[in-house]
C-alpha cells in the first residue's frame, strides 16, 4: 500500500496527480465506508476543489510539503463550512465558521482533506461504538473495535482511506486506535500541537497530533502541525540508534499482558537491544494512583465544558456517556486540586528517570482489538473489562504529558496487531521517532496490510 | 430551610456507577505527601 512518503514522492515526479489520487481515495471511502463506518462526513466537493487547486499549483512550480495529498481529520476538529459532529448528536448540525489551528496547518501544507473521521462520542471513551453515526470497524476483523477515541481514523488510514490523519489523545486516544488498527499514531508533548478549535474533552489532558502508516509519515504530518518546530526541530530519520538508553518499566507497564502481547514487546525490545540500544529496569511513579489521579482532573474537567448542553439537551447524549460526564459535577474541588499536586509529584519524579534513560518502552496496550462485544466483558480470568484494560498504560502520559508514540510490533496468531509504545522527555519528540523509526525498519511490520 | 438537595441535582443511576468507580481510585490519592507541592503546570523541555 502507498505511504504518504510515497504519494508525495509520485507527485513530485508528476507520475500521478492530485485530482487522481483524491478520486482514488474518494472511490475507495464510498465501497469501504458503510460496512467500515470511518467517515461520519466525506467532503467530495472541497476535496476535488482542494485537489484541483494543487493541480494548478504544481503545474505552476509552486510546492508545498503535503501538496495533494488527500488526508482525513477526526471530527473533533473544526473544519470551516464543514459540520463537526464530535461523534455526538448534540452537535449534529454545529458547522464552525473557522478551521482549528492544526487543520488550517494541514490546509496552508497543501493537504487535501477529505472528511470527518468517526470517534467515540465526544472523544469520551475507547472502542467508538458511536450510537449516533456507527461503530468504526477494525480493518483487520470488522467484528473487532478500532479502538479509541480517534478510532475512525485509525481505521482510515489502515485501509488507504487517506495518507493520514489527524487525532487526539486525553487518555490514550491516538496510541489505543494505531495500536488496535496496526499504524503509528503520536502524542506530542502537552501543548506542542494547537488544540484551538479543536472540541475540548479534558483541557489539561487533551493532546492533538498525527496519525499514519509509517513512522517517517508521522514524522512528516508532524512537520506540518507542530507549533514548536523552530524551537525543538526534528532530526533526521537515520535508523542509528546505538547507545540509546531504554528504560523499561517492568512494574506495572509489563503485567496482566494478553501472553501474545508479552511475547512481541519483548522480541521487539531484544530487536532494539541488536540494533546497539542499550536496556535497563525502571520504575515509574505513582502507577498505583495515576488513574485516580486521570479521573479526578478529567471529570470535572469534562463536566465544566459540557454544564451548558446538558442543561439545555440532556436527552441527545447516550445514557452512559450522560452518566459519565454528570459523575464530575459532584467531585470535590480539593480532590482536584490534589490530583492537580501529585501530577507534579509525578512530572518530577519523571524527569528523575529520564536522566538514566532516552525513551520508555512499554506495551501501548495490555491485549489486541476485543471484539465489539466483548468491550464490556472481563478480557480473561482477570476481572479488568477489556474497555478498561485498554487505557491502562496510556494515561499516565497524559497525565505527565510526555511524548509518546505507539508503532506495531506484531501480530496475534488471529492476525490482529499489537502495539509497542515508546515515551521520551518534554518536547523531545526527536529521539522517540528516532528510535520507532530505527525499530520499524528492522521489522518491517507496515509491509503487513489489511485486506477489508 | 431543608437540607434536602434539589431534584434536578439528582444523579442518574449511570453517573452514580461512575462516581462510586471514581471515588474508590481517589482513597489512594488521600495518603499522597505533598508538602508544599504546586498544582501542575506545562512540561518544560531540559
Amino acid at each position: 500500500m502507498m505511504t504518504l512518503a510515497d504519494a508525495v514522492k509520485l507527485l513530485a515526479r508528476r507520475e500521478t496527480s492530485p485530482v487522481e489520487l483524491t478520486e482514488t481515495v474518494l472511490n475507495r471511502i464510498d465501497t469501504l465506508n458503510e460496512k467500515m463506518r470511518v467517515f461520519i462526513t466525506v467532503t467530495r466537493d472541497e476535496a476535488l476543489q482542494s485537489a484541483r487547486k494543487a493541480e494548478h499549483e504544481l503545474a505552476a512550480g509552486h510546492t508545498r510539503p503535503l501538496q495533494g495529498v488527500p488526508v482525513s481529520v477526526k471530527d473533533l476538529y473544526d473544519t470551516q463550512g464543514i459540520r463537526t459532529t464530535a461523534g455526538a448528536k448534540v452537535f449534529a448540525d454545529r458547522v464552525p465558521e473557522q478551521d482549528a489551528v492544526a487543520v488550517k496547518m494541514l490546509k496552508d501544507a497543501g493537504a487535501v482533506i477529505v472528511g470527518k473521521t468517526n470517534l467515540h462520542e465526544f472523544a469520551y471513551g475507547v472502542t467508538t461504538i458511536n450510537p449516533h453515526y456507527g461503530t468504526a470497524r477494525n480493518p483487520w476483523n470488522p467484528d473487532r473495535i478500532s479502538g479509541g477515541s480517534s478510532g475512525g481514523s485509525a481505521s482510515a488510514v489502515a485501509l488507504g482511506l487517506g495518507f493520514g490523519s489527524l487525532g487526539s489523545d486525553t487518555g490514550g486516544s491516538i496510541r489505543i486506535p494505531a495500536s488496535l488498527c496496526g499504524i503509528v499514531g503520536l502524542k506530542p508533548t502537552y501543548g506542542r500541537v494547537s488544540l484551538r478549535g479543536v472540541v475540548p474533552l479534558s483541557w489539561s489532558l487533551d493532546h492533538a497530533g498525527p496519525m499514519a502508516q509509517t513512522v517517517q509519515d508521522v514524522a512528516m504530518l508532524f512537520q506540518v502541525i507542530d507549533g514548536e518546530a523552530r524551537k525543538y526541530p526534528l532530526a533526521p530519520l537515520t535508523g542509528d540508534i546505538k547507545g540509546i538508553r531504554v528504560g523499561v518499566p517492568r512494574t506495572y507497564f509489563y503485567e496482566r499482558l494478553a501472553p501474545e502481547v508479552d511475547g512481541a514487546v519483548g522480541s521487539a525490545l531484544k530487536n532494539l537491544e541488536k540494533s546497539g540500544a542499550r536496556v535497563f529496569d525502571v520504575d515509574l511513579p505513582r502507577t498505583a494512583v495515576q488513574r485516580g489521579v486521570w479521573l479526578q482532573i478529567a471529570s470535572p474537567e469534562v463536566y465544566s465544558f459540557h454544564e451548558p448542553y446538558l442543561k439545555k439537551n440532556a436527552n441527545l447524549y447516550s445514557a452512559d456517556i450522560r452518566g459519565r460526564i454528570e459523575a464530575g459535577r459532584v467531585l470535590l474541588s480539593m480532590d482536584y486540586v490534589r490530583a492537580q499536586r501529585i501530577r507534579t509529584l509525578m512530572q518530577r519524579e519523571c524527569k528523575s528517570v529520564f536522566e538514566t534513560v532516552d525513551v520508555i518502552v512499554t506495551p501501548t496496550t495490555p491485549i489486541p482489538a476485543p471484539r465489539i462485544d466483548d468491550v464490556g466483558k472481563p478480557w480473561s480470568s482477570d476481572p479488568e473489562k477489556a474497555a478498561t484494560a485498554l487505557t491502562r498504560f496510556t494515561r499516565f502520559f497524559n497525565i505527565v504529558g510526555l511524548p509518546a508514540i505507539s508503532i506495531p510490533c506484531g501480530f496475534t496468531s488471529e492476525g490482529l496487531p499489537i502495539g509497542m509504545q515508546i515515551v521520551g522527555k518534554p518536547f523531545d519528540e526527536s529521539t522517540v521517532l528516532r528510535v520507532a523509526y530505527a525499530y520499524e525498519q528492522d521489522a518491517k511490520w507496515f509491509e503487513r496490510r489489511p485486506t477489508p | 430551610m431543608s437540607n434536602q438537595s434539589d431534584p434536578d441535582d439528582e444523579l442518574s443511576p449511570e453517573a452514580k456507577e461512575i462516581l462510586k468507580i471514581i471515588l474508590d481510585d481517589t482513597i489512594g490519592l488521600r495518603s499522597v505527601e505533598l508538602d508544599s507541592v504546586p498544582p501542575a503546570t506545562v512540561p518544560e523541555a531540559e
